[in-house]
């Protein structure tokens, strides 16, 4: 079997609206791609962070560049007339192309017009999507690409990876075995160096007898005509001054009104993109432009000539629909691959599709292309962490719920099977989701059955047969551990008990919200949130437990997500209006009520629930900074604990709404001695590692967090594992056979 | 600034030398990167006194002047003016015009760029934003150069793609 998908060509598994094609996608570039991808996103993804923190106006940054994306597109058709003007105005040619085989047929007649028999091309993820090189080498004129991972993609015939570093699925030892095996040379090429000397030396020639250079534009001003290029090699250069007549081909969306505002997108594109201040040159060019025309190799000079092409190709339809719209504001950085676990696992030849790779690639391939293209966003699993990376605020996951929703609602069903889906909840347009989908949006049904009878159920559960059965009708893979039920939920136990509470230091109320995934998994990290805010003073109320809907938005169930998000909140709201304050345990509900409910509810409602949700060691930090308590009078290291070595992951979600940072902070002020993880998700993502076609991929995402688990507790036997998300513990269990702790319960050890 | 160029310099391999506006002094300079008989162009300087390079001009048989297409590809040091540094992303900002600046730093192997110690500005914004530059940079050709050409596309950073391995800033002070 692995060998059947180590010999898949990229290309042919580029259109994953074709059955089958993103399993094997999946399967061939964890076998092939999946280490280069690896490291090269995640030195992408450190090199971020560092950039990020060095710039002091960050957020104010990110901000201005969002409101002018807005306003840009908002604006876009007056903006294009006025590029129109500005381009005739500087002597050159401008032309708007509706489709994109419209753009490729008018730049192969301009080349033809000019006796084109060599262009040398710079990186242009348009030109891919109007697939340019097929129409020019039609017309028997030879393409040279000059961006050397584009370079090698030509020889290798794949589609790009990546948007910024187009062949970063390749490793130094595959681009030298291509090399070799077509240029059919005995040189080493074993070093970067060699292979960049052996491909620029053939490049070299190519730019000095060029008759026409291709670029793309990161960003065109429509005042003036103007254009910004960001690049480190040295190849745009190249193409826009070397040959005589240069054609710009971008997407409308490019263009912006000013060129005094270039300046925002040059501070904020190379730290999203590579982490570097700013690439090698930033170009700012009007064209044509002024330096005489060469006359390299003894030809004749020729008159400078620009052409700006524009392409529609289905912008204007993603400018009307609300939701693809935001993809239009991409600045095409690239932070929302890098900070992927999953892209960092498979890269773009799995996740991502013929032209547009990543989370945000699933909205360019259904709005450039059609719906049935971007089913690979459903490697997006909603973990957010591209959220707050993405340099101009898109919701990247929002998107790709979205798109799930429309591919469910044109989905065709299994007939027999949808039967025994037909007895859980969804709403009528959401009936033509696959069975699969259908479990998995309904989990707090599952298990609310499941606690009714859990021995029966567990021990159904633990069978060979019944786990044949789950994979086979339900695609729930078998080498992975089912949840267990479990009869004493968190709201028996809080009914069973009474609170002790303490008398002294803060007198307060707070409502516990019996979270799904708190109630009837992790009962005892609600017991600790009880017992440790009784101590402080606290009185705690239970909620009932309700569907709070993550299960149904993770599968795109749209409708009865906001169903089931309005009647959490109006719940919620009763008590937040009587002065209470919410406590949530787990980290993926807190993001919904603080993140994704703004989606699902008026702006009065979500900021309510937005500001009055809190995580349990987050309020506490909050409640001994407002009373000035010392942690000293209510926790006490034992000598056990004292010498234990900790670790804690955060769940995905709780870096995303910041929730973590308290939890790091409060431990530290104990006096814990506390190793964290750095992986940005733990690669089980609620239901996704239970799914037997992302099973691998899942696995392969947790190894890295079981990796820092070892390093960080070496080979002692005494330590303990925390873990916020009851997802992530589930992933640490089945890997390492660990069992973690929920900080909270962490805490309640160390009661005094 | 001058210290926050170096500094941010020294993480894209740009030598940096901060020397007085002499003609002995650049003479120098000069001698110690070009140490051996390649040919050099050199762009007609806007911002910078030209008079400056008199003596490293004279006798300088390396020199091409106005140097036509086919000997432009084939020189190795390029040396410039340039409008502007920003400190933060120790960047040097060039002319794109006929001035050929912007090609004598491209084609050649070795780019030497000038730099007048009081034209650095802290951040890119500020050659937007601020006078004298704004009046420059509303409206001509440029390109901000902050480091050498360089790929990261072959599995390792290399420096010398399509443009300079090597890129020295000499600061005038």
């Amino acid at each position: 079997m692995r060998q059947v998908y180590s010999n898949i060509h990229p290309r042919e598994i580029a259109d994953k609206s074709v059955k089958g094609n993103l399993e094997k996608a999946v399967n061939m570039a964890l076998l092939v791609e999946s280490e280069a991808v690896s490291k090269n996103t995640k030195t992408f993804n450190a090199n971020r962070y560092a950039a990020k923190n060095n710039i002091k106006d960050y957020q104010q940054l990110r901000e201005q560049v969002r409101r002018l994306k807005e306003y840009s597109i908002e604006e876009q058709p007056k903006l294009l007339k006025e590029l129109e003007n500005s381009i005739n105005q500087n002597g050159g040619t401008f032309y708007f192309a509706k489709t994109a085989e419209d753009a490729s047929k008018y730049i192969t007649e301009i080349c033809k017009k000019h006796n084109a028999k060599l262009v040398v091309k710079a990186k242009s993820i348009t030109s891919e999507e109007i697939k340019l090189n097929h129409y020019l080498q039609e017309a028997e004129i030879e393409v040279a690409e000059t961006d050397l991972a584009e370079f090698i993609l030509q020889i290798s015939g794949e589609q790009p990876s990546h948007i910024v570093a187009p062949a970063i699925h390749r490793s130094k030892e595959r681009i030298s075995a291509l090399f070799r095996n077509n240029f059919k040379t005995n040189l080493p090429l074993t070093t970067g160096e060699d292979l960049t000397k052996f491909a620029k030396d053939i490049l070299r020639n190519k730019f000095l007898t060029a008759d026409i250079g291709i670029s793309g534009a990161n960003v065109i001003a429509a005042d003036t005509g103007t254009l910004l290029l960001v690049e480190s090699e040295g190849n745009i250069r190249m193409v826009t001054q070397a040959p005589p007549v240069h054609i710009v081909v971008a997407g409308v969306e490019k263009v912006i009104p000013h060129r005094k505002d270039l300046w925002k997108f040059i501070e904020l594109l190379a730290p999203s993109a590579t982490g570097q201040n700013l690439t090698s040159y930033t170009h700012i060019i009007k064209p044509p432009l002024k330096i005489h025309p060469f006359s390299f190799d003894g030809r004749k000079k020729k008159e400078r000539e620009f052409y700006l092409v524009v392409i529609d190709n289905g912008r204007t339809s993603m400018r009307e629909d609300s939701v693809l719209r935001e993809a239009l504001y991409c600045i095409r950085c690239s932070a929302c691959m890098n900070v992927c676990a999953n892209f960092q696992a498979v890269g773009g030849h799995a996740f991502g599709g013929e032209t547009s790779p990543g989370g945000i690639g699933g909205s360019w391939e259904a709005g450039t292309g059609n719906l049935d293209k971007a089913i690979f966003s459903d490697l997006c699993t909603g973990c957010s962490r591209c959220v707050t990376e993405c340099p101009v605020l898109i919701d990247i996951p929002w998107l790709n719920e979205n798109l799930r929703y429309r591919l469910n609602k044109k989905n065709i069903p299994e007939k027999l099977l949808n039967i025994i889906a037909a007895t859980l909840p969804f709403e009528n347009d959401e009936k033509n989701a696959s069975l699969q989908k259908k479990i998995f949006a309904n989990y707090y049904f599952i298990a609310n059955w499941g606690s009714k009878f859990p021995s029966l159920l567990n021990t159904i559960s633990d069978s060979g047969i019944i786990k044949n059965i789950a994979e086979k009708i339900l695609k729930i893979d078998k080498r992975r551990s089912l949840p267990k039920f479990n009869s004493n939920t968190l709201l028996k136990q809080c009914e069973k008990h009474s609170q002790n509470i303490s008398r002294a230091n803060v007198k307060n109320k707070v409502l516990l919200f019996a979270d799904l995934f708190t109630n009837f998994s992790r009962p005892s990290a609600g017991i600790a949130t009880v017992k440790v805010f009784n101590k402080l003073g606290i009185e705690v109320i239970i909620s009932n437990v309700g569907n709070e809907g993550r299960d149904s938005l993770s599968q795109g169930f749209l409708s009865t997500t906001k169903n089931r998000a309005l009647e959490t909140a109006n719940y919620l709201q009763k008590y937040i209006d009587d002065g209470l304050d919410v406590i949530v345990v787990e980290p993926s509900i807190l993001a919904l009520f603080r993140k994704d409910y703004k989606h699902f509810l008026d702006e009065k409602l979500f900021n309510k629930l937005k500001h009055n949700c809190y995580d349990p060691i987050e309020y506490l930090m909050k409640i001994f900074d407002k009373y000035k308590l010392s942690v000293k009078d209510f926790f006490n290291l034992n000598p056990g604990l004292k010498k234990s070595r900790i670790f804690f992951h955060s769940h995905c979600q709780q870096r995303s709404i910041y929730s973590e940072k308290p939890t790091i902070d409060f431990f530290k002020k104990l006096g814990f001695n506390l190793t964290t993880s750095t992986v940005e998700c733990c690669g089980m993502a609620g239901s996704f590692g239970y799914k037997k076609q992302y099973y691998d991929l899942s696995v392969k995402v947790g190894k890295e967090l079981v990796e820092q688990i070892e390093d960080a507790v070496n080979d002692t036997t005494d330590f303990i594992i925390l873990s916020s998300g009851v997802s992530c513990h589930q992933q640490i269990n089945d890997l390492t056979n660990i069992s973690t702790i929920h900080p909270i319960e962490l805490l309640h050890k160390c009661l005094k | 600034m001058i210290r926050k160029f170096i500094e941010k310099a020294r993480s894209v391999e740009t030598v940096v030398k901060v020397i007085p506006k002499l003609p002995g002094a650049i003479n120098e300079t000069l001698h110690t990167i070009i140490k051996d008989d390649k040919k050099i162009v050199i762009s007609d300087f806007k911002f910078v006194n030209d008079e400056l390079l008199r003596e490293f001009k004279k006798n300088n048989s390396n020199i091409i002047v106005n140097p036509p297409d086919e000997e432009l590809a084939k020189a190795k040091y390029g040396i410039t003016d340039s409008f502007a540094g920003i400190a933060e992303t120790a960047s040097v900002c060039l002319l794109n015009d006929n001035s050929m600046t912007g090609s004598f730093s491209l084609f050649t192997e070795v780019h030497i760029a000038f730099l007048n110690a009081e034209d650095i500005v802290p951040r890119p914004r500020n050659i937007f934003l601020d006078e004298p530059f704004k009046s420059i940079t509303e409206k001509e050709d440029f390109i901000i150069v902050s480091g050498s050409s360089a790929t990261a596309d072959m599995g390792t950073l290399v420096r010398g793609v399509h443009g300079p391995a090597k890129l020295y800033v000499v600061i005038l002070n």
